[in-house]
């Protein structure tokens, strides 16, 4: 029996596709008898062809959720090692795209809620989101070269968020170094400095286990930032018999400490002092707070003592805006502090930065002794885990009033509240386009002040133009309530990443999200930020993460008014006009809204929340609005900016 | 008044103080403060210190702003403590060529006093840019954009 190669030439198929096209055209002049019979067929032939398969999620995923997770024993690869370091150590979710496949591949399989994405850096920026609204560790992984170079962003905005986020990326082999053989090569922890808190290239095998100690310590002591971990293949894939072929395999109560340090006593009597002697004492509380899980210690020295509480960081909620001590929307009253409370405020202003005036004193509490007096001049420096001092604080201040100056905040609050209305009112007077005011009061309004309780909502504040009104209308009602997006490295594309681990977050129902798993969750962001990672909605349809997404669209980067006077340069800043990421939404399996006029946001919103809701999708609102309303003389109040610590801040 | 704004010096508030005797008795204050850009004050050896060009060429909008802020600070409409008394110093902000500078006119010995209610009131003019007119101050004091 012959055997014929089949000819799959582009010639050949070019000749086929001919015939086949003559074929059809003599059908079309086929008998006329025919000829309607032949029109039916016709149309349900095109019927079918125009036909698509729905969107749908593979089969696999829910095979994924079924699985059960598996126990690592001996014999073990180094992958499995160090997964099962992960699992040992509260690892709480990973966000990957392939790559680094043995590692994650482990990772997931030891029960670790994996969450797989469309870009590297996305994934990155959304483990680091998960960390700062959960307070626990998530890792990243990418494959060498390609996938961890996209990371680097990500890693960045971690290091300037102090979020301990453990990175993991494959780097080619030992074995090959330096020859370029293969595809690739890249030397990662050069690319890393200055970026992380610790990194290291993982070269001898049989320390894959002491290493993940290494990373550990890091993640879980002190000050936190990134670690960056890199693995050759020889790591990855080495083959452990039993224990004795590692060196250093113990539990981790060997290998670090959850001890603290607690602050001297003399320290927490001087500060009692200065807090004595204090007419306007305020507390900052920042990242550490939310890491040491000290916001029942703060609640309790605040309301002991009645000092204010202004929030700044990576994240917000430790202290709730429903408390008349919350001074996070009176920017107006900040100026008068004369006794500033730093409490974990990792990424200190400078100077200038803060609304604190000229007279304050400032206090640092922190765990970071090398740090302490560094840009902001200190009367008193305590060096301390938050949660201890703060307990400390609460156990030795006595009971106190700074009545006139809670009143001075409440003025403040009411100033800053009533030009939020003055802002909506003038927005709304805008009819032809969506004002930024608009979106902010609006979602305000159906966040806190509608059917919804007060506290259920974590909110991904991203964006840039947008960002300036919507956090002024932002609040937070309990720990982890409010993801500081840009935070101090100011990238604006991340946000939909960030939505991505927040939502996991509140999936999962890890650390302070608990209470309100499965909710949606509100993304906020601009055309620009949303270009970056906008492939992400893909992300959240497949994993079912509720996200709605508003995107402020006004057809331009928020720079365009540093072009005015360079036409040539303008076009850097624009995009096209009027488009559609609703449909965009809508394609990769989410829902899509798009709204043209101030009314038509919040019925979009209540639209978009309740798809979310019932059917787990995201949902993106694509709100029109135009460059031109950052013109102060055309349209005021034109682009606003902020004031820092409080509702606004963003850089600290 | 050297002792009075060398004592935000000691305290790390204002950067690279320099007081330097300048011709009619004048004293010139040269230093880093709110912004990188230099902030400089003089006085007049009679009892006014004077931020000349303080803001730099603000538009119409700023200069009422911060007329209304000046005001304001004699008046029961801000706190106690922020408020100044007339009988201790008075401040009057003025545009000259453009730009706006801060004066204030010290009775007496009250020069810490005086310079404690201009420095929080010139810190709360910052903040209100900040807020209002982050584009004004990435023009002329060097601001981030971003």
């Amino acid at each position: 029996m012959s055997r014929r190669r089949p000819n799959h030439s582009r010639r050949n198929f070019l000749r086929k596709a001919v015939a086949g096209a003559g074929a059809t055209a003599a059908a079309v002049v086929g008998t006329r008898a025919s000829e309607q019979q032949g029109s039916q067929t016709a149309a349900a032939d095109a019927a079918a062809r125009n036909a698509v398969a729905p969107i749908r999620i593979p089969p696999e995923f829910a095979a994924a959720t079924a699985a059960q997770p598996v126990t690592f024993q001996f014999p073990m690869t180094g992958a499995q090692v160090f997964a099962r370091a992960c699992k040992e150590e509260g690892v709480a979710a990973l966000f990957a795209c392939p790559g680094n496949y043995a590692v994650v591949h482990a990772i997931a399989a030891a029960g670790i809620p994996a969450y797989g994405g469309r870009h590297e850096g996305s994934m990155a920026h959304a483990a680091d989101a998960f960390i700062r609204v959960t307070g626990e560790i998530a890792v990243s992984s990418g494959t060498e070269g390609p996938g961890f170079t996209d990371m680097i962003c990500a890693i960045a905005c971690a290091n300037a968020a102090r979020t301990p986020l453990l990175i993991v990326a494959s780097n080619m082999s030992i074995a090959m170094e330096d020859t370029e053989a293969g595809i690739q090569l890249g030397y990662q922890q050069p690319t890393t400095e200055g970026l992380k808190k610790y990194g290291k290239r993982l070269i001898i095998p049989r320390r894959v286990h002491e290493y993940a100690g290494y990373a550990f310590r890091q993640l879980k002591s002190g000050v936190p930032g990134p670690v960056h971990l890199d693995f050759p293949a020889e790591v990855a894939s080495a083959r452990f018999k039993d224990a004795s072929e590692l060196e250093f395999f113990h539990d981790k109560a060997h290998y670090r400490t959850d001890s603290r340090p607690h602050p001297s006593p003399k320290d927490i009597a001087r500060a009692i002092d200065l807090i004595k002697t204090a007419r306007r004492p305020i507390i900052v509380s920042s990242n550490g707070v939310f890491y040491a899980k000290a916001w029942d210690a703060l609640k309790r020295v605040a309301e002991k003592a009645q000092i204010p509480v202004v929030e700044s960081g990576a994240m917000k909620g430790q202290f709730s805006d429903a408390s008349p001590l919350s001074a996070n929307a009176a920017p107006g009253a900040l100026a008068s502090a004369d006794l500033v409370i730093l409490v974990g405020q990792h990424c200190m202003p400078t100077v200038g930065e803060f609304a604190f005036g000229p007279d304050a004193k400032y206090i640092r509490i922190d765990q970071a002794h090398s740090d302490i007096g560094r840009n902001l001049p200190i009367e008193l420096g305590i060096v301390s885990c938050e949660l201890a001092a703060l307990e400390a604080l609460a156990d030795a201040v006595p009971a106190m009033t700074h009545d006139s100056w809670i009143a001075e905040i409440a003025a403040a609050r009411k100033r800053f509240e009533d030009q939020n209305l003055e802002y909506y009112k003038t927005g709304l007077s805008y009819g032809d386009a969506v004002h930024p005011a608009v979106i902010a009061k609006e979602l305000g309004d159906f966040l806190y002040r509608g059917k919804l309780p007060k506290e259920q909502t974590t909110i991904a504040s991203g964006g840039y133009g947008i960002a300036r009104f919507v956090r002024r209308e932002l609040r937070g009602f309990r720990p982890g309530q409010i993801m500081n997006g840009a935070y101090q490295y100011g990238a604006i594309g991340p946000d939909l990443g960030y939505a991505v681990g927040v939502a996991a977050a509140v999936q999962l129902g890890v650390g302070p999200q608990a209470a309100h798993q499965g909710h949606p969750i509100i993304c906020t962001t601009g055309d620009a930020g949303f270009g970056y990672t906008a492939m992400e909605i893909d992300t959240m349809a497949k994993y079912k993460l509720p996200v709605v997404t508003i995107v402020y669209n006004n057809n331009a980067w928020g720079t365009w008014t540093g072009a005015t006077a360079d036409p040539k340069a303008m076009p850097i800043h624009l995009f096209q006009e009027n488009l559609r990421y609703d449909k965009l939404a809508e394609a990769l399996g989410g829902h899509g809204e798009y709204v043209t006029r101030p009314a038509e946001f919040r019925p979009a919103l209540e639209r978009a929340y309740q798809v979310a809701a019932r059917e787990g999708r995201p949902a993106v609102i694509n709100c029109q609005g135009k460059k031109e309303f950052w013109d102060r003389a055309k349209y005021p109040p034109g682009a606003i900016g902020k004031v820092e610590p409080g509702t606004m801040s963003y850089y600290h | 008044m050297t002792a009075a704004l060398g004592h935000y010096a000691d305290r790390g508030v204002f950067r690279g103080f320099r007081a330097t005797q300048e011709a009619r008795g004048r004293v010139g204050y040269d230093f880093f403060w709110l912004t990188r850009r230099p902030m400089r004050a003089v006085f007049d050896g009679r009892g006014v210190l004077t931020f000349p060009a303080l803001l730099p060429k603000p538009a119409a909008a700023i200069v009422s702003e911060i007329r209304s802020m000046v005001a304001e600070r004699s008046t029961r409409a801000v706190p106690d403590h922020k408020r100044i008394d007339a009988r201790r110093a008075t401040l009057t902000a003025k545009v000259r060529s453009g730009d706006v500078s801060l004066a204030v006119d010290i009775r007496g010995a009250n020069h810490q006093y005086a310079v404690s209610k201009t420095l929080n009131l010139v810190n709360e003019m910052f903040v209100a840019l900040h807020e209002r007119h982050p584009d004004y101050l990435v023009e002329h004091f060097g601001i981030s954009q971003e």
